[in-house]
C-alpha cells in the first residue's frame, strides 16, 4: 500500500523501523537480508497520537457517562500537571521524542548503508530541522502576522527538530558508548546547571518559574513571546535535556536492531530497564523533582521508564507474540503524526464530524450523545487518515 | 602509566574511568554555558 513511501513516520517506509534483528546470523550467508518491519513502533506512535486525536475526550466523556472510579482516574491524567508532578497527559510528547529516536538506528544506518554521504545526511536533518521550526511557527499562528512580541517562535515541532537534530548528530559521529555518554552527561549537567547556577535575585537551585535559570535564559533570550509570559516550556536552555529523551530512544533502537538475544528476552530487557528508569527517576525526583515544564533530568528518566514499558509491552504482543491485526487502528494514526498534530490546530474536525453525524448524534441524549460524538470525532479523523494511507500522501520533513 | 595504575586500556576499569571523564566533562559544558548565558543576561539588565 504504501511501499514507495519516504516518510521516516510511516510505517511501510523504506526509512521505517525494520528489525533485522538475529536474521543474518541465521541465515548463515552475507547475502543482504530483507529486514522485518518494526510494526510495534508504528502501533504505539499511533497509540500517543490518538490521545490528541480524540482519546482524551472520549475519556472525559466515558467518565462522565459511566462514573467509573477507573475512568475518572484516567480522564484526570488528560491534563499536564501544574508544575512539578507528573501525569499521563505529560508522557504524549516525550514518548514521541522517544519513537522518533528508536526509528534513528534504522532510518539513518539504511542511509549509511545504501552509501549515502553523510554530508547529505547533514543536509537532510538540517532540512527537518528548519521545517519543524517553520511549521511549529505556523502551528503558533506566525502567519497571522500578530507581530512579533506577539508570536510565539518556540512550539513543540521545533522542540522536537532541536533535540532530533542534535542526537542525530551524536549518533552519526559517535558508537554506541559515546551515546549513552552524551545521554548521561547531558542529564547531570544540566540537573548540576538548574541546581547550581543562581539568578540575580533568587538563590541557586530555586526552581520555581519565576526563579529557574532555565527561563531566565528564554525571557532573555528567546525571540517573540513566550508560552507563560515568564516561562516557556519549549525554551531554549530546556531543550538540551530533550536531546537526552531522543538519545535514550536511539540507544532502545540499538537494542532492538543489533542486539543478539531472541525477541522474548529483548522485550523482557526493555521492560526491566523501563522499571529500574521509573525507580532511579522517583529517586532523583527528591534532590531534582520531575516536572515537565522544565523537562528536568528525573523527568526525562521518568519518561523513559514508561516508554520503555511501553515499547516492551507492545513488542511483546505484536512483534513476539504475532498479534498485529488490532495494531492497524494505531497504524493508521501513527503514520500521520504531523498531519495530526497540524490538523488538530488547524481543521475543525468537529465541524465534519457535525455535518457528518450531526443527525445520528441527535437521538442520543446527554452524556452518552458525548461519548458517541467522541467516537465519532476520532471516526472521522481516522476515516480520512485513512484514506491519505490509501493515496499515499504524507506530510514529510 | 597504564600499568602503574593497573589500567589495561581495554579493560572494563579503563573504560569506565574514561567514560565517567567524559560525562563529567560533557556536564561541565552544560553548565558553563548556562553560567556564561545568564551572567550574559544580567549584563544586558544593567
Amino acid at each position: 500500500m504504501t511501499k514507495d513511501c519516504k516518510d521516516p513516520n510511516c510505517p511501510d517506509s523504506g526509512q521505517s523501523a525494520r528489525s533485522s534483528g538475529n536474521e543474518k546470523e541465521k541465515s548463515g550467508n552475507s547475502n543482504p537480508v530483507k529486514t522485518e518491519r518494526l510494526a510495534s513502533l508504528d502501533a504505539l506512535r499511533g497509540f500517543d497520537m490518538f490521545w490528541i486525536v480524540g482519546g482524551s475526550s472520549l475519556a472525559f466523556a466515558l467518565s462522565e457517562y459511566t462514573g467509573w472510579p477507573c475512568l475518572k482516574w484516567l480522564s484526570g491524567q488528560m491534563h499536564h500537571a501544574k508544575w512539578h508532578g507528573f501525569t499521563f497527559w505529560d508522557l504524549i510528547f516525550p514518548l514521541f521524542l522517544f519513537l522518533a529516536g528508536v526509528a534513528v538506528p534504522y532510518s539513518l544506518s539504511k542511509m549509511l548503508e545504501k552509501g549515502v554521504p553523510k554530508r547529505t545526511i547533514y543536509w537532510r536533518i538540517f532540512r527537518r530541522l528548519l521545517l519543524l521550526i517553520f511549521l511549529g511557527a505556523v502551528y503558533n499562528g506566525m502567519l497571522k502576522f500578530n507581530g512579533y512580541d506577539q508570536t510565539r517562535f518556540a512550539s513543540v515541532l521545533g522542540y522536537i527538530g532541536v533535540a532530533y537534530f542534535f542526537a542525530a548528530l551524536i549518533y552519526l559521529n559517535c558508537d554506541i558508548r559515546h551515546q549513552a555518554i552524551w545521554a548521561m552527561g547531558i542529564l547531570i549537567g544540566y540537573w548540576a546547571a538548574m541546581k547550581l547556577v543562581s539568578i540575580p535575585l533568587f538563590e541557586s537551585g530555586d526552581l520555581s518559574m519565576e526563579g529557574n535559570m532555565a527561563s531566565y535564559i528564554d525571557r532573555h533570550f528567546l525571540p517573540g513571546h513566550l508560552y507563560r509570559g515568564i516561562h516557556d516550556p519549549q525554551g531554549l536552555f530546556i531543550n538540551i535535556p530533550a536531546i537526552s529523551t531522543a538519545l535514550l530512544g536511539i540507544l532502545t533502537g540499538h537494542w532492538i536492531k543489533s542486539v543478539p538475544l531472541k525477541k522474548v528476552w529483548k522485550a523482557t530487557g526493555m521492560l526491566a530497564v523501563g522499571l529500574i528508569c521509573l525507580g532511579v527517576a522517583k529517586l532523583w525526583n527528591l534532590s531534582f523533582p520531575i516536572n515537565k515544564e522544565l523537562w528536568t533530568s528525573s523527568f526525562v528518566v521518568y519518561c523513559a521508564g514508561w516508554s520503555l514499558l511501553l515499547l516492551g509491552l507492545f513488542y511483546l504482543i505484536i512483534d513476539v507474540l504475532g498479534f498485529k491485526k488490532w495494531s492497524f487502528f494505531f497504524k493508521i494514526i501513527g503514520m500521520n503524526s504531523i498531519t495530526i498534530y497540524l490538523g488538530v490546530q488547524v481543521v475543525s474536525f468537529g465541524h465534519t464530524r457535525d455535518y457528518l453525524f450531526g443527525g445520528l448524534l441527535k437521538v442520543f441524549d446527554k452524556p452518552l450523545q458525548d461519548v458517541i460524538s467522541a467516537v465519532f470525532y476520532i471516526l472521522t479523523w481516522w476515516i480520512v487518515l485513512f484514506f491519505m494511507c490509501r493515496k499515499k500522501i504524507f506530510l514529510r520533513v | 602509566m597504564n600499568k602503574m595504575l593497573s589500567l589495561n586500556k581495554m579493560g572494563p576499569g579503563y573504560l569506565i574511568l574514561e567514560s565517567t571523564i567524559k560525562v563529567i566533562v560533557i556536564a561541565g559544558l552544560i553548565v558553563v554555558l548556562g553560567w556564561s548565558l545568564v551572567q550574559l543576561g544580567a549584563w544586558m539588565d544593567m
